[in-house]
């Protein structure tokens, strides 16, 4: 979330789409609640009728995968109506920023598609520019940080001067190729595509482009309805650019805000639990862009913006994991990360390596892919050519047990496991981060049952085993394992989560001080830090207590900025939002170029004109606490999105690897051909052999996956509660009373749903919460089910929805397209 | 003790509440009969972040020698207020359940709380010590990260990885906890480190 | 000593059955801990019913429309009525108001007749065969006592259920009702205020009462009306065939007779 939970409650409108937070973020509803209360608007879009949209003012239905023909209809609505925020989009965004003549799109493609290896060649996605500004590297300079001694030696990057026109008329700049873009999505054409009625859209379009008169704000919440597409990541930027048209970015109750759905993924992803990045969003170094630390501080040091500090942050990690053994002279032990080889290496990926026999060992914390998988019989498949898995967990989770699922033999699988007991979240001591970025302390409260034993002893454990193993009888590169700091141990020798929240926090190597935030990270060697965007969640040098650590801080009052006449709900006195505590990322766009706030009812940054007034941390540079005790103020500027080297918020996205607008195109199942182009995928989409897709006249029916209040995720954590059992005991479909009555069927009845990838067993559900689509002229019906059920779990078991669904993802990130697919289904025979 | 429960745990973060009251807005009430026994008398309180969805709404467990007999909304927490939805509230079976016989207290029954071990070919598990897992799994992943390891690529640059372990998970667990398994990952060599964001 | 009430806002409700699990939390009640006890519901109302170890359900009621549906939830669970059946069916007292105007059970005097089960107009009280005694809501009157609302209404989310003092409820109900009616809900209705000569529960039900699932003009079944007058000797004479129960249960039931019922005897 750019914003956080509370904030919803300052919202003027809330647009639920790709997401259901009723149902699987029940106490959002708290603050939507309390902004309708204040007379918010609150609009759920949705293939089917949801808890969410039955507390809605005004519910679309919207055929699974078609996002992006609904936000391009509202794109071409906003921009013909000129509904959009103007002083915020010509200052705040890049729509003025010139494009290459050499851009273009047709019919689907943006220029430079090479068809032969399925990718863009991005040559001409590139900005006009003139001229040359170069980092000022001189002593007094802001980047005199580059020549410090110890510092690693690379040549900066050379920003350019980009061109602009201001008025938004030059025919390349970035608004006038964006409304030649979406002029092709009328609203006749994206209803058509969508289902979703004419009026209905039109009125959801109105309602939500509303909040673009200066001083309004809406929100947009969503989930993985909108990323688990082929084209999810082009979804996010979609709502990304309706909130910058709108000028809802920085604004209190607005922004885009992904409402993620376990406790902690955000802070795993923070912590780079992924094959692509590194803690805190830097690249996994790959041989062949990035062979030696300088190539890798070359190609990653952007041109501008924050992000220009990465040297720091890369060092002060690489100092966290080899201490002493990092030094000037080897790179800081940059070559013990080991380096990708360029290939794909996500969730898909590995369990094709898995199941060609590259991949033969396999650890889980916590994951259940048995279940949680896309196409994941094939997935359970792929686990026996492991030699050896070890399963961490509170359960017998599917994959722990996958040799006992019902297709499988076990005499005939030789993979070792070992399911080592796992403790409770109460039943350890540690940080979480919410969806909101709050990183907040859980205390423990009672021991682990049994031999149960928490995640950080498991991994201690193991880790020192390891450690031990290789100091004792060599191996490969021993140093990679030995050389690496292990110092989160307790006097009694076990792991010690306040002594890991130091070395993620950052410290000072000489004295072994913990820094105050990452403002003082240094890329000489000086300092050490294992995820600079959490530097300063664990600061308090004076003691160890969470209680008295930010982290751990429980001041709920709702005070105003001194200055300020009332609160936003920022609560900075309650534990930690990274980045230093700030609550709405890209503040500064609350706010006119002046520093006046669009909304002064509901101020997040003001401008006095001597000083800046915060209800927040300001997300820019607003003052300099000067040697002699004084403090600078920084008058207003406009840059503000500091972490894009435009210092602008984009409209057009040149990094994307599938073109820098969102484009509609089907889904890589579907039941129709795509009338907004040619191009009827997404083209830069990497399918294997194994997804076995089907088409519609095989499956003519659409099926999508979700989750329910009662459940979550693969079930183990819910199916094994006979509290929640009892409230949602079993797996089912639901399917509307015309398909039903198509396929002779009535709730309680055995289904069978089917395709390439599997079948599986539920009971009916007939609902008129699923309707008919009108598509193109065409009658389609959707079917959903839960993902939640499997074989194992004592209180319920059932079956699997994604033994259907498909091993294909996203362009940009491989987030497989469990949203929308092809199924039949049929009356099981008895 | 003078002191509120709640500015109690304000200050260090858990608290014994023998004899504090919630600060309710909502009407207390004598009762005309003999006031029920009430079941909080002599817990140790602590509060917690939930572990389901991404909202991080803060919960109170109560303790009674070293067994958590209670487990709601905390009141003090400003994004849930004291509320907790079903999933937030059945927390408490994670660990606990009644018995539906006896009606007593007792350890989820489908809870793993021993070392399990499942050999080649088996249909069943066998209960392990732990200290055998640690040093059996760690001798695994030396072999395979040894037989599989590539210090250089075939262009000669150094590359130090394995591609033959894989590392899964870590939405559900905490920061500490993910940043020292993906360490743990990296210094093994291995690419392959995912978990539930991407799927 | 002021009465106190439940106020449920069915149009703030998300049926996120939170009150379901809080309130088992709270009141230690078990579920079943094997796959075959449970049936699946052709709904996303689990369980169909109250039971003795279920004391509240949140209803789900479906109303097809053009676009999407109307989906109305209720909560269902004990009304605390003031004119209260299952108390008069009760022959042996063990069913009484106390003072903040809710309904309990006292299990030591309850002896699995089962008549409150039968006379309730909404089914609410259930009987348990293991114990041979019947369970239901009680408002959770330990934490009233201290100071606490009761598990399913500090658990809410939405605020679709506030707890108080009864008459601040009934305007809280009120004052809601006005809103909604002016935001277009016209159908909208309160329950509880004055059915039953006034329920300890109130309910906005936005989509009106039949949408909802409630009973309209609830009675008591005129046939406990009359067991009631004759209760004080019939009672006697039921519970002389429970042998075991003894002369200290006949005592104790008699002396809740004459300190909480007597008015309603001699209406």
């Amino acid at each position: 979330m750019t914003n956080h939970w509370v904030d919803i409650k300052n919202a003027d409108v809330i647009m639920a789409i790709g997401g259901n937070n009723a149902e699987n973020h029940p106490i959002s509803m708290k603050w939507v609640t309390e902004a309708k209360a204040n007379g918010a608007e609150y609009i759920v879009v949705d293939p089917r009728f949801t808890r969410s949209a039955a507390v809605a003012d005004t519910y679309g239905p919207l055929r699974s995968g078609t996002d992006i023909a609904f936000f391009g209809g509202l794109f071409n609505y906003i921009i013909e109506n000129e509904k959009y925020h103007d002083e915020y989009v010509k200052n705040y965004t890049t729509a003025s920023w010139l494009v290459s003549p050499d851009y273009g799109f047709d019919d689907g493609l943006f220029t430079g598609f090479d068809d032969a290896s399925g990718k863009y060649d991005k040559a001409t996605w590139i900005y006009q520019t003139e001229g040359e500004a170069p980092w000022d590297t001189s002593e007094t300079g802001a980047f005199s940080w580059v020549n410090a001694p110890n510092t690693p030696a690379f040549t900066p990057p050379t920003p350019k001067t980009p061109l602009k026109d201001p008025t938004l008329q030059d025919p390349n700049c970035v608004f006038q190729l964006m409304k030649k873009h979406y002029e092709r999505y009328t609203p006749e054409l994206c209803s058509q595509i969508s289902g979703m009625p004419l009026d209905r859209m039109m009125e959801i379009w109105e309602t939500f482009a509303s909040t673009g008169e200066p001083g309004k704000a809406g929100t947009i919440l969503y989930a993985m309805g909108m990323t688990q597409h082929t084209y999810g990541s082009q979804n996010v930027r979609a709502m990304a650019i309706t909130q910058l048209l709108l000028g809802n970015m920085g604004m209190a109750g607005g922004g885009v805000n992904a409402l993620r759905g376990e406790s902690n993924v955000q802070g795993s992803t923070d912590m780079a639990m992924l094959f692509h990045i590194i803690p805190a969003y830097m690249a996994t170094p790959v041989a062949g862009t990035h062979p030696s630390l300088r190539d890798y501080l070359e190609k990653e040091t952007p041109t501008g913006g924050y992000w220009t500090n990465k040297p720091k942050f890369l060092i002060s990690l690489l100092k966290e994991m080899y201490g002493e053994y990092a030094t000037a002279a080897n790179d800081y032990a940059y070559d013990m990360l080991p380096k990708l080889n360029g290939k794909n290496h996500s969730h898909i990926a590995m369990f094709e390596a898995m199941n060609e026999g590259i991949v033969k060992g396999l650890f889980l914390w916590g994951q259940n892919p048995a279940v949680g998988g896309p196409n994941c019989s094939m997935e359970r498949k792929a686990m026996e050519q492991l030699d050896w898995m070890v399963a961490v967990d509170m359960w017998e989770t599917e994959t722990a047990a996958f040799w006992k699922a019902p297709t499988i033999e076990p005499s005939e699988v030789n993979t070792e496991v070992f399911l080592l007991p796992a403790a409770a979240a109460y039943e350890k001591a540690g940080s979480i981060a919410n969806s909101g970025r709050w990183i907040q302390w859980r205390w423990k409260a009672v021991e682990p049952p049994g031999e149960a034993k928490d995640d950080a002893e498991i991994a201690t454990e193991i880790a020192l085993e390891l450690q031990r193993l290789y100091a004792e009888e060599g191996g490969a590169l021993p140093e990679q394992l030995t050389k690496l700091t292990w110092d989160y141990v307790d006097e009694a020798g076990k792991a010690d989560p306040t002594k890991i929240a130091r070395a993620i926090n950052g410290y000072t190597v000489a004295d072994n001080k913990l820094v105050a935030n990452f403002t003082k990270l240094a890329a000489d060697g000086s300092t050490a830090c294992g995820n600079w965007i959490y530097s300063g969640y664990w600061n308090n040098e004076d003691s160890m207590e969470p209680a008295d650590q930010p982290t751990g801080a429980r001041d709920n009052a709702d005070n105003a900025g001194e200055g300020l006449a009332a609160p936003i709900g920022s609560y900075l006195g309650w534990s930690f939002a990274w980045p230093v505590n700030r609550r709405i990322i890209y503040n500064r766009a609350s706010a006119d170029p002046a520093g006046k706030p669009w909304n002064p009812d509901k101020v997040v940054v003001e401008w006095d004109g001597a000083k800046w007034l915060r209800n927040d941390v300001p997300d820019f540079g607003y003052k300099k606490d000067l040697p002699d005790g004084t403090t600078l103020w920084t008058p207003p500027g406009t840059t503000a999105f500091i972490m894009q080297p435009e210092g602008a918020g984009r409209l057009w996205a040149p990094g994307m690897a599938d073109g820098p607008f969102p484009e509609h195109y089907e889904p890589y199942e579907s039941p129709t051909t795509n009338t907004m182009s040619a191009q009827q995928n997404d083209p830069a989409v990497v399918v294997w052999e194994s997804a076995s897709l089907g088409s519609k006249e095989q499956f003519p029916i659409v099926m999508t996956t979700y989750r329910l209040t009662e459940h979550w995720q693969t079930g183990q954590m819910t199916r094994n509660l006979p509290w929640l059992v009892e409230t949602m005991p079993k797996m089912f479909i639901e399917l509307s009373p015309e398909l039903a009555d198509e396929k002779g069927l009535v709730s309680g009845d055995n289904v069978i749903i089917s395709n390439n990838r599997g079948a599986i067993k539920a009971y009916a559900l007939v609902t008129s919460r699923f309707k008919p689509f009108d598509i193109n002229g065409e009658i389609i019906h959707q079917i959903g089910a839960p993902w939640h059920w499997g074989y194992s779990g004592s209180c319920s078991i059932g079956g699997i929805a994604n033994d259907l669904t498909p091993n294909v993802g996203d362009a940009n990130t491989m987030i497989p397209e469990y949203k929308a697919f092809l199924v039949d289904i049929r009356k099981e025979e008895v | 003790m003078n002191v509120t429960r709640r500015g109690f745990l304000k200050v260090t973060g858990a608290a014994f509440a023998t004899s504090f009251m919630y600060e309710f807005a909502g009407t207390s009430t004598a009762l005309a009969v003999e006031a029920p026994e009430w079941r909080l008398t002599n817990v140790t309180e602590t509060p917690s972040i939930c572990c389901y969805c991404s909202v991080g709404c803060g919960s109170i467990n109560s303790v009674i020698d070293g067994e958590l007999v209670n487990l709601e909304g905390d009141p003090d927490h400003p994004i849930n207020r004291g509320s907790l939805c079903s999933k937030g509230s059945a927390q408490f079976n994670i660990r606990n359940v009644y018995d539906p016989e006896t009606g007593k207290l007792e350890l989820n029954p489908f809870r793993v709380t021993t070392v399990k071990y499942r050999a080649a070919g088996s249909s069943e598990w066998e209960d392990k010590e732990w200290d055998w897992a640690i040093t059996e799994i760690a001798k695994r992943v030396k072999k395979t990260r040894d037989d599989s390891f590539e210090t250089t690529d075939e262009n000669g640059v150094t590359v130090n990885r394995s591609e033959a372990i894989g590392f899964l998970g870590g939405a559900a667990l905490d920061d500490e906890e993910c940043y020292i398994i993906q360490k743990l990952a990296r210094a093994l060599g291995v690419t392959f480190i995912e978990h539930q964001a991407r799927i | 000593m002021a009465e106190t009430a439940i106020f449920y806002d069915a149009s703030k409700c998300t049926a996120c059955k939170g009150c379901q699990v809080a309130c088992k939390q709270w009141n230690q009640l078990s579920s079943p801990l094997t796959a075959d006890e449970f049936e699946f519901t052709k709904s996303y109302q689990s369980p169909l019913e109250l039971a003795d170890k279920t004391w509240i359900i949140i209803t789900f009621a479906e109303v097809d429309q053009d676009i999407g549906i109307e989906w109305n939830f209720m909560r269902n669970a004990c009304f605390h009525c003031t004119d209260a059946a299952c108390e008069q069916a009760c022959p042996t007292g063990a069913i009484s108001h106390v003072e903040n105007g809710a309904v309990v059970i006292d299990q030591e005097k309850c002896i699995g007749c089962r008549y409150c089960v039968n006379s309730c107009p909404f089914g609410v009280p259930k009987w348990r065969e293991a114990e041979n005694k019947t369970f239901k809501c009680w408002l959770c009157q330990d934490r009233q006592a201290n100071g606490r609302s009761p598990g399913c209404v500090g658990t809410c989310p939405t605020g679709a259920l506030t707890f108080g003092e009864r008459p601040a409820m009934v305007a809280a109900a009120q004052t809601r009702l006005d809103e909604v009616k002016a935001a277009g809900s016209d159908k909208a209705e309160l329950y509880g205020v004055d059915e039953l000569d006034g329920m300890h529960v109130i309910f906005l039900a936005h989509r009106g009462l039949e949408a909802h699932g409630l009973i309209r003009d609830p009675q008591v079944p005129g046939s406990i009306k009359f067991w009631q007058l004759m209760k004080p000797l019939s009672g006697l004479a039921f519970a002389a065939t429970f042998g075991g129960l003894g002369i200290s249960f006949l005592a104790s039931m008699g002396y809740d007779r004459d300190s909480n019922n007597v008015e309603e005897v001699e209406e």
